[in-house]
């Protein structure tokens, strides 16, 4: 059973597109995190989605049941998607309790609804009351305060419960935890994961951050000029990136040339395996081969293995450490297939052990191990 | 699951309601609403101009030139002038001493420096008059007009002292600066748009004062045009100086528009934190005494000269209480329409100015605006004009009355629902709707309770300006009706001040009401979401 499927789906502000052409699956129960810039149009696509924008051409399909196609919409009202914004929006005229129990209707004045509802509605949390919804959410007696008492991490727990009241068959989050600070933002997030996955509930996050995506998320699809650029498990993106920008966008990579000698490949950090995956497997001669840093090994001492460099730069983040290197020759590094001007093409990064203390300026020597993704250097 | 998907479209659509959200549609209804109050609005612009070319150019510059006018212009630009720079210095210092320092009693003061705001200026020159007539002329006019409108420098002021981020005068004190430059570079620069907006009010307010001015013998362009067009009935006269007096007040704006143009007020933070508390020490007592002086001469002047008429005139010259109940009836009925009307004409701007921020509906939102800059006896002028011309049934009516109120407090009642409007961010709407509810209960449950306190302001403003309006009722009310501010003017006029009394007494205790909401509306706003006005 889909939670969610969108087809085809293309919107237009005026003579913009924003969406031209969104296909993307959302299993039952589980978490997607649509991922992309800002501007990419993601919440645009959420929006869509809950009803609040109208899509051009395409279908929207939640638990089942069409909600939009071009033809005809559902008002937001008729959908039974819960939707949490950006800044939480709580009702600032209403108390905790009564923004969560804004959306529940007392039984006897239940509205009839159309029979293609999911089968999960239909009341296993139809009563659910207020108090259960807090102790839920983590704020078990807090129900007879107002919004503006609360702190940012508070208000987006209690924008959750209140989506959650209305027993949704969908839950929309749109960048729910970008206004909160580092140290809160974890603790929000590791909440309202427990909260989603205890519940069952399919739900859709919209966030730019990509360790956001990567760590929340069952799947995470990338959105990129208006469509999915790539849709999959956390560690098939990592792992599997469909080309060089984009795995430059999901993580720190070093893009470097290379030549392909049957199944090896001739980096600059020594001769590597490839791993298997779609057209890149297919390529022969000169590539563009992606090293994630925590694949590269710095050793002090010369061995004549390795890339010869010096250390220009240590970032320590306690658990570890982000070295950046600047080779001793020139490298031929992969720059064509790069979009993002500001990544450095020069440098190589490496991902340390914590404890390793490398003073700038020092030569070192870059081995790699684990295998790489290769892509056509034309691309 | 993904090929029943596919199928779905075809099976279930006649199922589905034809489409509902009508976001994305243009907002063409609130489009021909607003419109239509902006050509409403520009009613006596296009008066003024429609007279200016009917009597000709040439004879409208051989009248502008005459000594007469030209002595009319100075009269009023040097009072102008004057009032203005006299009423920013009370307004400021005052402002500063309940805001930012230890002045005893400042929640009371906060109170007590606003209430001149809720008597008319030509009852606080009635009492000065009575009191002694050696009040009169420029100086008169001057400590007058100074005293009933420092209040619109102080309203703004205070509240830019309230909301400044004072991590600014801290990092001004850090780098060296002392007190007063501190004062005088950080604290006053941040209240920049505020004072430029008390500048506005004041100068716009004293060049459509007609009754205070008439009170004092002292003659401006709005008393002549008043005196030509009511009384000798020379209308090319009075037109050709209501382009003058148009034209002033339009500079006014203007020059508030390239002033403000030059300087932007970043805030770099959202703080909620209070300002420096200044200690005044060995000043207490003196600032103290200055406040009770300020409230003497402001509040203690008029209202006891009311009191001392009440008390010690002979019951001969006291009117009869019925009429002065039927004139207090009549004067909340008008308030009470023109507060309604005239929110209710702001509604349709405000909506669009804030729910479709575009070029085109902020230029809508400005151009109505400019009808701040015209005089409510130049509004009522045009009514009379367009009434006898087009709809003959609406002349000497009181739906016309009415109107001319609206029109001429509208900007107030814009301001205020502007700031409402804003409260119910569009988002709240979309939660709700997704929540399950339709849109009328949406409107109900959300909207309304978020929009209706800015609402009750609006209507409280401009119930509080009509109460205590003069030059504009003088004009267009119904022959044989009586408000209050009428039969005040007919008393004084006559020079019974001990009949006059009671209504000025009246006036003030109806508008006391409204100014207390306005007050505590002011208190509550955040200085950055006000509207420069």
């Amino acid at each position: 059973m889909t939670g969610l499927d969108v087809r085809g789906l293309h919107k237009a502000f005026g003579p913009q597109p924003v969406l031209t052409g969104i296909d993307l699956g959302v299993p039952e129960g589980s978490l997607t995190a649509i991922l992309g810039p800002s501007g990419s149009g993601k919440t645009t696509l959420l929006r869509v989605i809950a009803g609040f924008e109208r899509a051009d051409e395409g279908t929207v399909t939640v638990g089942g049941r069409l909600v939009e196609n071009s033809h005809h919409a559902l008002p937001p009202e008729q959908r039974g998607i819960g939707y949490v914004p950006q800044e939480g929006s709580l009702f600032p005229h209403l108390t905790v309790a009564a923004n969560i129990a804004f959306g529940v209707r007392r039984p006897g004045r239940q509205r009839r609804r159309p029979k293609e509802e999911g089968v999960r509605r239909g009341g296993r949390r139809a009563g659910a009351s207020t108090d259960l919804l807090l102790e839920m959410v983590g704020l078990t007696g807090l129900g007879s305060r107002y919004p503006h008492q609360l702190s940012g991490g508070q208000q987006q727990r209690v924008a959750l419960a209140r989506a959650l009241a209305i027993n949704p068959a969908l839950v929309l989050l749109d960048e729910p935890f970008s206004s909160l600070d580092a140290g809160l933002k974890a603790s929000v997030r590791a909440d309202v994961q427990d909260v989603l996955r205890a519940e069952g509930i399919t739900a859709v996050l919209v966030t730019h951050d990509q360790d956001e995506a990567l760590s929340i998320a069952d799947q995470v699809a990338v959105i990129r000029d208006g469509c999915i650029g790539q849709c999959g498990t956390p560690q098939e993106l990592y792992d599997h990136p469909v080309d060089p920008d984009m795995a430059q966008f999901l993580g720190d990579a070093n893009l470097v040339t290379a030549t392909i000698d049957g199944s090896q490949v001739a980096t600059p950090f020594g001769t590597l395996p490839i791993r298997v995956h779609g057209r890149s497997a297919a390529t022969n001669g000169s590539v563009v081969a992606l090293v994630r840093p925590e694949q590269l090994t710095l050793s002090i001492k010369a061995s004549g293995n390795g890339m010869p460099g010096t250390v220009t730069r240590t970032q320590f983040h306690g658990h570890d450490t982000v070295i950046t290197i600047e080779p001793t020759s020139a490298l031929p590094l992969a720059p064509a297939v790069i979009r993002d001007p500001t990544v450095d093409q020069h440098l190589i990064t490496v991902r340390a052990d914590g404890n390793l203390v490398v003073a700038d300026g020092t030569p070192v020597e870059i081995t790699a191990a684990g295998s790489v993704v290769t892509w056509p250097a034309t691309s | 699951m993904t090929d029943t998907v596919a199928d779905a479209p075809v099976l279930v659509t006649s199922a589905l309601p034809p489409t509902v959200t009508a976001r994305h549609r243009r907002p063409v209804l609130l489009w021909v609403l607003a419109g239509a109050v902006t050509v409403l609005l520009a009613l006596p612009v296009v008066y003024v101009v429609a007279q200016a070319t009917k009597s000709g150019w040439s004879e409208i510059v051989r009248l502008v030139l005459r000594s007469f006018t030209l002595e009319l212009v100075w009269n009023t630009a040097r009072l102008s002038v004057a009032v203005t720079l006299a009423c920013a210095v009370i307004g400021t210092t005052t402002a500063w001493f309940v805001e930012r320092t230890d002045l005893p009693g400042r929640r009371l003061w906060a109170v007590v420096v606003v209430l001149p705001v809720a008597i008319p200026d030509f009852v606080v020159g009635f009492g000065w008059v009575s009191v002694t007539p050696s009040v009169h002329g420029f100086f008169g006019a001057l400590l007058v007009m100074t005293l009933a409108l420092y209040p619109l420098f102080y309203l703004p002021v205070a509240a830019s002292f309230r909301g400044a981020d004072p991590g600014q005068e801290e990092v001004a004190r850090s780098l060296g600066l002392g007190r007063m430059a501190t004062f005088r570079r950080v604290t006053l620069s941040q209240a920049r748009p505020a004072l430029l907006g008390g500048c506005v009010l004041v100068s716009l307010a004293l060049l459509a004062e007609y009754g205070a001015f008439e009170i004092l013998r002292y003659q401006t362009l709005t008393t002549e045009i008043f005196f030509e067009s009511q009384r000798s009935y020379n209308i090319p006269v009075a037109s050709s100086l209501s382009l003058i007096l148009v034209v002033l007040s339009l500079a006014v704006l203007g020059g508030d528009a390239a002033a403000r143009g030059r300087g932007r007020v970043a805030r770099s933070a959202r703080v909620a934190r209070a300002g420096t508390v200044h200690r005044l020490g060995r000043w207490t007592v003196p600032s103290l005494l200055g406040f009770v002086a300020l409230t003497v001469l402001a509040l203690g002047v008029p209202i006891g000269v009311i009191v001392y008429w009440l008390f010690n005139s002979g019951t001969t010259t006291l009117p009869a209480s019925t009429s002065m109940v039927g004139a207090a009836l009549t004067t909340a009925g008008y308030a009470a329409g023109a507060g309604a009307l005239a929110t209710l004409l702001a509604l349709p701007v405000a909506l669009l100015a804030v729910r479709h921020p575009r070029r085109s509906t902020r230029v809508l939102e400005r151009s109505t605006f400019i009808v701040q800059a015209i005089p409510g006896l130049i509004i009522a002028l045009a009514l009379v004009y367009f009434s006898i011309r087009g709809l003959r049934v609406f002349y000497q009516s009181s739906p016309l009355l009415i109107l001319g109120y609206s029109i001429m407090f509208f900007p107030l009642a814009l301001v205020a629902v502007r700031t409402s409007v804003a409260q119910a961010p569009v988002e709240l709407e979309e939660v709700a709707r997704s929540l399950g509810r339709r849109p009328l209960e949406v409107w109900w449950r959300v909207v309304l309770p978020l929009v209706g306190p800015g609402l009750a302001a609006a209507f409280s403003l401009v119930f509080l300006s009509t109460v205590t309006e003069l030059t504009l009722t003088l004009v267009l009310v119904p022959t044989g009706v009586q408000t209050l501010a009428t039969q005040f003017w007919a008393y004084t006029t006559n020079l019974s001040y001990g009949a006059a009394a009671p209504y000025a007494g009246l006036m003030i205790a109806i508008a006391v009401v409204p100014s207390y909401v306005l007050g505590r509306w002011f208190n509550r706003l955040p200085a950055r979401t006000r509207e420069p006005a």
